[in-house]
């Protein structure tokens, strides 16, 4: 009966919990087991009073609770445990172990990835971050990575810290750019040339193509055809806008000795700056309110009309049929 | 430019001169521009870093001697040359004549003139004749050194991977991609490169200098012009590796050799430690390349005869160099953007050093039996290579020629290698594998050709699964291996603790021998690490058998193989048979194009 027990897992100490948990759930691949029954080990190894091992189990129970769910919790938890700890077993193993000095530092770095993924919808702060994980992987950049083959990262550099390292500089340069666009989009450019080196380095095929267009867009310069002015940044600070371009135009602005290309004849577009566009838009807008008021008034003025008629017309109609 | 080196100039002049090398119009024309040099250096030695500035005269001025260059590369003029002669470059190795050079310059100073007019324009210094030093530190900070840098970091910016790719061609490797430097570069390189020329002329214009009044400004503008000037010999050397033309390691090795020059006179110049550690350790890998060159010149280039021992003395000089290198530039401080790329190019170049290293041994081992010539025996192993196998990275490349290399010195008596010389299981397999019909005569076996062949062998640490209601995995150890013949699809398999033939192949592990010569080897098509990430892919998919897996190199180990054929009664067939059921059957063309080689050089 007790075989029966110890097979299920009933009435073991805390030896045979630890080595449980790697024969049900470390070497069968199955983390999550293996986090619940190291936690089970942890607290017979802290009743038995053996707090060094009870630290161990527990820092096995969080790192493949974290590998086994991505938990950032239990990843901030086991990396407070870590400095107590001079090794433990390497991940995947029972035998073979691993300074855990590396596998901290590689966990402050996926605790602001965390923070990251978190942060995507404020500029500033995922800037902030992806500078500090940059820097975080600049210090580990020589260091295998330890869990990113069982936890991998969605965007896809999951081999070595360098790659990391260069995707969050690129990422870096892409924010910074973001937040210089709207007053200097030649600072924001050098800074897309910048990330678009990074992502180069990590051969990053979703945001260099990306990065390179902006790159592209952004270091552009037109003279706006309504203002005169040189603006810099395709679709950021001028776009091109339809109009009916004659080789006529053409031949004015060469005579005039002026920017050829703020006209496009292929496409009959002209350069507008985003002030000059944006104020046509809301004076277009504008009047477009304004005799929409107008209209409103009448429309309204002759549907109270069409009511009295209506009301006039029901009125006669049931005289009509009383009698 | 100090007064000695005019002086050193205009001598130089004279034995030209003398010796009839330049003619008399050309002497007379230089001679009296480097001594109105000479006398304006006298009369006021500092007028060029100091004093007033003297806007240019409204007349082109003939072009100064050292402003000379190559019209295509604009690599400086080499003045010790005929210069009444066809001048050949000696960066790019194109020809040209003086005069198109002086006009190429003529026409860099015009450019260069309308530039300053109009950047000093913009500042409203533009109408003075003179400007002092406060104004002029003012202009350069406002105006001249943006604009510069502003211009360079553009044009540059995607070319600064340029230490990235190998600083001199190998033709045994094919044309892999990460090897290959940045297109951007090649075309400049090709002469696509106005831009770079004006940017050039426009930072190393005395003009521009001028406004550089303090040590901080002269500091700023050297940077650019450092990174200007080498991007020049990284271009040329980007062409030469695009085009690995015949004749061309000495051109690599003048531009090799002046980027040496630029960067260590930089390094002293820099006050920033961490760019001073990544230029050192620039300097470092160049020094390996040079070493490198030395045997690459005679050995492939001129067709010298050479002793190989030699020739691989100094290539393991050249790979210390290159391994002092590689710590140097791990070491450096410096931004990653550009210390990464350096490090990959050490990572390179030092995969050709060890490339041509084996080949060297191969030849050393080769040489011994039969007289051949090294540029024939080269021709004669990419030719081979090339036929076993569409090498698809260079570290196969290397795995390829150092399995060549063992393979040759294991035959030769040289260096024994782990191997199984055990054939008595062949008859049973050979009896096993026979077809016998229902009806008819059974098969007869025909040929049996037996060769040694090779397999990478790694531990595996796997768990050994128990219960099928209440699982548990105990950790155990095994071996995996995998055909090192086998490119296309992988042919692999493990040893589990149970197999019976686990020992013998834990024991062949640590058995080495010499590989007889009556019987063929084939070498390793599948590098080490393409091997290792085979076997663990191969793990992986295979977790729910051997749940969590730790593969462990060790190395290549050869097993007895015996091509047999079997005649039937309409047909013959032929089969692989080997001490493990998992052989790679397609090996016609490695076994024939191996036989041949070993024919010609296996002795």
């Amino acid at each position: 009966m007790s075989g029966f027990f110890k097979k299920v897992g009933i009435g073991l100490d805390h030896d045979e919990l630890y080595s449980r948990a790697f024969e049900k759930g470390v070497l069968l691949k199955n983390f999550g087991a293996a986090a619940d029954i190291f936690e089970k080990a942890a607290k017979k190894f802290t009743e038995n009073g053996n707090p060094a091992m009870a630290a161990q189990a527990t820092a096995n129970s969080l790192l493949y609770r974290y590998l086994a769910t991505g938990d950032v919790n239990a990843a901030a938890s086991l990396l407070q445990i870590l400095p107590g700890l001079p090794q433990i077993e390497a991940i995947g193993s029972q035998t073979e172990m691993m300074p855990t000095l590396p596998l901290a530092a590689e966990l402050d770095c996926r605790l602001v990835e965390a923070a990251i993924a978190g942060a995507q919808d404020n500029i500033i702060r995922s800037r902030d971050l992806h500078r500090v994980a940059r820097d975080k992987f600049q210090a580990i950049m020589r260091n295998p990575l330890i869990t990113y083959g069982s936890r991998p990262d969605p965007d896809g550099h999951n081999d070595k810290a360098d790659m990391r390292f260069f995707y969050h500089s690129g990422m870096l340069g892409f924010y910074e750019a973001m937040v210089k666009k709207e007053s200097d989009p030649s600072a924001a450019s050098d800074d897309l040339a910048e990330a678009s080196r990074s992502f180069k380095m990590c051969n990053d095929q979703k945001w260099q193509p990306h990065v390179a267009k902006l790159l592209t867009d952004w270091r552009t310069s037109r003279t706006c055809w309504i203002c005169h002015r040189d603006m810099q940044g395709f679709e950021l600070h001028y776009s091109m806008c339809h109009a009916d371009v004659k080789p006529y135009v053409k031949e004015i602005l060469q005579k005039a000795k002026e920017d050829i290309n703020t006209i496009d004849r292929d496409n009959q577009q002209i350069a507008v700056c985003t002030p000059c566009g944006s104020m046509i838009t809301f004076k277009a807008e504008a009047e477009a309110d304004k005799v929409r008021q107008e209209l409103n008034t009448r429309i309204n003025e002759m549907m109270s009309v069409i009511q009295t008629l209506n009301n006039r017309v029901s009125h006669l109609e049931r005289i009509a049929h009383h009698h | 430019m100090e007064e000695q080196d005019i002086q050193d100039m205009l001598d130089s002049l004279d034995m030209q001169f003398a010796r009839g090398k330049i003619d008399q119009p050309t002497y007379s024309e230089l001679k009296q521009k480097w001594q109105e040099k000479l006398r304006a250096f006298k009369k006021d030695p500092v007028a060029v870093s100091g004093g007033v500035y003297a806007p240019p005269a409204s007349a082109p001025t003939p072009p100064k001697a050292e402003e000379l260059k190559c019209p295509a590369c604009f690599t400086p003029t080499d003045l010790t040359q005929d210069l009444s002669k066809p001048i050949e470059c000696p960066g790019c190795g194109r020809a040209y004549m003086l005069r198109q050079s002086q006009d190429d310059a003529q026409m860099l100073k015009q450019g260069l003139k309308t530039w300053i007019e109009q950047t000093i324009a913009s500042s409203g210094a533009g109408g003075s004749n003179s400007i002092d030093m406060n104004a002029r530190r003012f202009i350069f900070k406002k105006d001249l050194y943006p604009a510069l840098k502003r211009d360079i970091d553009r044009q540059l910016e995607m070319l600064e991977d340029a230490p990235e790719a190998p600083l001199f061609p190998l033709s045994v490797m094919p044309a892999f991609r990460d090897y290959r430097p940045n297109p951007q570069l090649v075309a400049i390189g090709q002469g696509n490169n106005q831009e770079i020329k004006s940017l050039s002329s426009r930072v190393s214009a005395q003009e521009v200098q001028d406004f550089a009044a303090v040590e901080a400004d002269r500091q700023q503008l050297k940077a650019l012009q450092f990174r200007i000037t080498t991007l020049i010999y990284y271009a040329n050397i980007a062409r030469f590796l695009e085009n690995a033309e015949a004749h061309s390691y000495q051109l690599v090795r003048h531009n090799v050799q002046a980027l040496q020059k630029e960067c260590s006179t930089y390094a002293q110049e820099v006050a920033d430690p961490s760019h001073r550690s990544y230029l050192l350790a620039l300097d470092a890998r160049i020094s390996g390349a040079l070493l490198l060159l030395d045997v690459l010149m005679p050995t492939l280039e001129q067709g010298r005869s050479f002793a190989p021992e030699a020739a691989r003395a100094q290539l393991d000089r050249a790979l210390a160099q290159y391994a002092k290198a590689a710590q140097q530039a791990a070491a450096s401080t410096y931004n990653p953007l550009y210390a990464v790329p350096l490090q990959q190019g050490i990572q390179k170049d030092m995969l050709l050093a060890q490339v041509f290293y084996e080949i060297i041994k191969c030849y050393e081992v080769v040489l011994r039996t039969s007289q051949v010539e090294f540029g024939a025996f080269y021709y004669h192993l990419i030719h081979y290579t090339r036929a076993l196998v569409t090498i698809q990275s260079p570290d196969q490349m290397l795995g390829l020629v150092q399995s060549i290399g063992r393979l040759l010195a294991a035959r030769s008596g040289d260096v024994p290698v782990p191997v199984i010389v055990d054939w008595n299981w062949l008859d049973a397999a050979i009896q096993a594998n026979r077809r016998k019909p229902a009806f008819g005569a059974a098969e007869t076996t025909g040929t049996v050709v037996r060769h040694f062949h090779p397999y990478w062998v790694a531990t595996l640490n796997y768990a050994e699964k128990q219960g099928i209601i209440f699982k548990s995995g105990t950790g155990r150890e095994a071996l995996i291996l995998v055909d090192a013949t086998s490119v296309e699809t992988p042919v692999i398999g493990y040893l589990l603790a149970n197999d019976p033939v686990l020992p013998v192949i834990s024991t062949g592990i640590h058995n080495y021998n010499l590989l007889d010569k009556q019987y063929m080897a084939l070498p390793a098509l599948l590098s080490r690490d393409m091997a290792e990430q085979t076997m663990k892919q191969y793990t992986s998919q295979r977790a729910a058998e051997l749940g969590a897996t730790i593969v462990k190199m060790i190395d290549l180990i050869y097993l007895p193989v015996a091509f047999v054929s079997y005649a039937g009664k309409n047909q013959t067939r032929e089969i692989l048979l080997g001490r493990l059921n998992f052989v790679n059957q397609n090996l016609r063309n490695a076994l024939m194009q191996t036989h041949q080689f070993l024919q010609q050089y296996g002795a």
